[in-house]
């Protein structure tokens, strides 16, 4: 998990802006190849693209939650096309039909469900491991106190003064022998 | 001889039927014999379990008078029939067990005492029976304790007992107390009768002969003949005219009598009847009568405090009894004016003259100054005279029995103290008119004793001094001052006894064991008496202790000491809070419990003093330190860390959201990409 301070100092045109552009370079091309494609993945990526927008995580985790179920809901249909005639006849065709719209954006729904639930179940667990960890660990410090004496939690410092003031006080409480 | 184990039989009451000396003697404490009781305790009916036919008696020494344990195997020695014979010696389990004491089997005189009391006027015995019964017995004893170096220090009228029908006398024990430790002022030579009971000294034969002359001529008065003067005016007296002027002056003697009586009281002792002259006087040789020389008198008196002194010795006397007035006439040059001019003795004047600088120049402490001057000038004037120092007159050999005299008392001790601090014993013997070998040894042995008082640790300072200067003396602890320990196998017995006390000290330790220990064990080192300082690690001081001890307990080859190792156990519960693990201090309290009850001081030692465990333990301490740290940090990070559940959700949830995203994107994928290629249009 990184700390708020990491989080802040990683800014967006540092990182993701590199990447889009290459993103951009390299997929403009495909596109112009692979023109029904390129449609329908324009088409249906628009929840990913939403969510890359308004994620103001700095490792956009949200468009990385919702993105991979996004695709997953293009996938069928570019298939489809793939298979039988990949022409823009057959891009519009689907995008004509509210299936295709059903299918691609109800996949980002379920990403963007994940997103909001997930986290709190991961929290909760984790709260309630880390609860667990603190009371064993506070039985075994229990444990090494009842067995070592109080001192043993004490710092080197307080150790070092405790042992000089009962040096001192048994010297005193010595009878006057000497 | 002495000091083997001794027992107590019970009686069905609980009271004790017989001691046993050893398997030597029995004593009956229920039979006591009051009429032979001596200076140090009573006595009681004594019987030899074998072989012996004479009959005998114990005295029990109570232990508050200074024992003469050092001339103890001499005394057993002598075999005279004109003195009671020391038959044995040692320590006797007393009071039913609960205390030890030193018992002294003498053998029982048969018949009575010359004289009962010295306050008492009894029948004047005859000119006939003191010289053809008395003197010959007397000399014949007084013969053989010369010939060993020995002083009887008790000859009086009350410790001379008839014997054999009257055929006979015989002289009392003296081996209970020191030399003239309980001698009336009458019976010593006036040097010595100016000293404190306990400061007199050995002394020698020569004082035992005046002391037998003062008796004969009580015996032949059948009275005191100076019972009307208090002690300070006899003494007085006995120095303006001499002792016999003073005590037989006027009253007639029988005429046989005085010539040896004249002889044997004179003053000076070297003018004083020796043995050889009472041995010639008794062939049959008489001598002529000396006069005893008087002290030299001044042609005017000095005052002291409203007193008279015509001479060193009186002036002496008055001054170390009026230290201020005397300050007054040493520092107003009175003194040596009349030292110049009414004595006209320049050399006596310059003499303390320069023991009163001398004293000034050194003196530390200006309220002991004057204190000091004045003995120093009382010395001076009177070098015979004990040294006479704060309400103190010791003779410098009697300073150690002086010392054991005041302990016992329970009185002061610090004129003692400083009178070998001051080093009056040296001055005494620098002042003396003539050279005597025999003290080179004393002062000798005196500056050591001043080496150790100065030194204030435990194991030294004045307790030192107390059992170095007398080497015999028991351990007079209030810890075991009830076990007369002498030697330090007593001392171990002794403190076993003492731990079954109810009332027995804190710890089995203090400045008084801690010297007799120095004393009394040579091989003990300096060092192992700097543990028993205040302040000192208790672990350290408690180690120490167990390991003289436990090297005494093994050289001598005491039996086991269970009672005194317990007592120990219970100082040692710093030893035990070394161990930081609750299991291993346990494990160790338990093995010390076990090995104290065996009783080896040795295998005690070994217990509390094992490196290896103490390592081990210390090391196993640190990694639980380090093992409580790590997991007092975890714990603080993750509090931190569920303190903020938002970060949670927005760092490793939205993670693990992706991830779960991911994978049942790339199963759908997979599942996808099979239905389409292998599941037709």
């Amino acid at each position: 998990m990184a700390s708020p301070k990491s989080r802040n100092r990683r800014r967006p045109s540092q990182k993701g802006g590199g990447g889009l552009v290459t993103f951009l370079v390299l997929a403009a091309p495909a596109a112009i190849f692979a023109m029904p494609t390129a449609l329908l993945f324009s088409v249906g990526m628009i929840p990913s693209l939403v969510a890359y927008i308004v994620d103001r995580d700095p490792d956009k985790t949200a468009p990385l939650t919702v993105a991979p179920l996004n695709v997953c809901g293009i996938l069928p249909f570019v298939m489809e096309m793939w298979k039988h005639q990949h022409t823009m006849q057959a891009a519009t065709h689907f995008l004509g039909d509210p299936m295709t719209w059903l299918v691609m954006y109800g996949a980002s729904a379920i990403g963007w469900a994940l997103y909001f639930i997930v986290p709190p179940v991961v929290t909760n667990f984790e709260v309630m491991r880390a609860q667990g960890r603190i009371e064993a660990l506070g039985a075994k410090r229990k444990d090494l106190i009842e067995e070592w004496g109080p001192d043993v939690a004490l710092d080197d410092e307080a150790l070092v003064e405790k042992h000089k003031a009962a040096t001192q006080a048994t010297a005193a409480a010595a009878p006057s022998r000497t | 001889m002495p000091s083997d184990p001794q027992t107590a039989d019970t009686r069905k009451d609980g009271g004790p039927e017989l001691v046993r000396l050893g398997d030597r003697f029995e004593i009956l404490p229920g039979q006591p014999v009051p009429a032979l009781d001596g200076v140090a305790g009573p006595a009681f009916m004594a019987r030899a379990v074998r072989g012996r036919k004479a009959e005998c008696f114990a005295l029990i020494c109570s232990g508050a008078v200074p024992p003469r344990s050092d001339a103890l195997s001499t005394l057993l020695s002598i075999d005279n029939p004109g003195i009671v014979r020391l038959i044995d010696f040692g320590l006797v389990d007393w009071n039913q067990g609960k205390n030890r004491r030193q018992a002294l089997i003498l053998e029982r005189p048969l018949g009575r005492r010359l004289m009962t009391s010295l306050k008492a006027p009894a029948e004047p015995m005859s000119e006939d029976q003191i010289l053809r019964v008395v003197i010959p017995s007397m000399a014949a004893v007084l013969r053989d304790l010369s010939g060993r170096t020995i002083t009887h220090g008790g000859i009086r009228p009350t410790n001379l007992f008839l014997r054999d029908g009257g055929t006979g006398v015989v002289l009392g024990e003296c081996v209970s107390a020191p030399p003239g430790y309980a001698q009336p002022l009458l019976f010593e030579p006036v040097e010595r009768a100016m000293a404190t009971s306990g400061g007199r000294g050995n002394g020698s034969i020569l004082d035992d002969i005046y002391a037998f002359g003062m008796t004969l001529v009580v015996l032949a008065l059948g009275r005191n003949p100076a019972l009307e003067l208090s002690d300070d005016a006899l003494i007085d007296a006995r120095i303006d005219r001499g002792s016999f002027a003073a005590v037989v002056g006027n009253i007639r003697l029988p005429q046989n009598l005085t010539e040896p009586v004249r002889g044997m009281l004179l003053d000076d002792p070297k003018q004083r009847w020796g043995i050889n002259q009472l041995d010639l006087w008794l062939s049959g040789r008489r001598l002529s009568p000396k006069q005893g020389q008087l002290p030299k008198r001044a042609v005017r008196p000095l005052e002291v405090s409203g007193q008279e002194a015509w001479h060193c010795r009186g002036l002496a006397r008055l001054m170390a009894a009026n230290v201020p007035a005397a300050a007054g006439l040493i520092d107003g040059g009175d003194l040596d004016r009349w030292l110049r001019r009414g004595l006209s003795d320049d050399a006596l004047a310059e003499t303390v003259a320069a023991a009163a600088d001398q004293a000034a120049a050194s003196a530390s402490r200006a309220s002991s100054m004057v204190d000091r001057v004045v003995a120093r000038v009382a010395i001076a004037l009177d070098p015979h005279a004990p040294i006479r120092y704060k309400a103190k007159a010791v003779m410098p050999d009697s300073i150690g029995v002086a010392l054991a005299d005041a302990f016992l008392r329970r009185e002061g001790t610090q004129p003692l103290a400083e009178i070998i601090a001051w080093q009056l014993p040296t001055f005494w013997v620098n002042v003396q008119p003539e050279v005597r070998a025999e003290v080179v040894p004393l002062v000798q042995a005196i500056e050591g004793l001043r080496s150790l008082l100065e030194r204030t640790g435990p194991g030294f300072g004045i307790e030192r001094v107390l059992y170095e200067a007398n080497p015999h003396l028991s351990c007079l602890s209030p810890i075991v001052a009830d076990f007369a320990a002498a030697t330090p196998p007593d001392l171990l017995t002794a403190l076993e006894l003492a731990s079954a006390q109810k009332e027995r000290a804190r710890e089995p330790l203090d400045r008084h064991l801690a010297a007799f220990l120095a004393a009394r064990h040579r091989r003990l080192e300096d060092a192992m008496l700097l543990q028993f300082l205040p302040g000192v690690d208790p672990v350290r001081r408690v180690t120490a202790l167990i390991s003289i001890l436990g090297d005494i307990q093994v050289r001598y080859a005491v039996d086991p000491l269970p009672g005194l190792c317990k007592w120990l156990g219970t100082m040692m519960d710093p030893t035990f809070a070394r161990f930081y693990n609750r299991k291993n201090r346990e494990a160790v309290r338990k093995h010390v419990e076990k090995v104290a009850s065996e009783g080896k001081l040795v295998d005690l030692l070994r217990a509390i003093d094992d490196p290896d465990a103490i390592r081990r333990d210390a090391q196993g301490f640190a990694a639980a330190r380090r093992d409580v740290k790590r997991a007092a940090t975890e714990a603080d990070a993750l509090k931190d860390k569920i303190a903020n559940p938002d970060l949670i959700t927005e760092g490793i949830g939205r993670q693990v959201a992706a991830v779960v995203s991911w994978v049942l994107a790339l199963a759908l994928a997979g599942l996808l990409s099979m239905l389409i290629m292998f599941g037709g249009s």
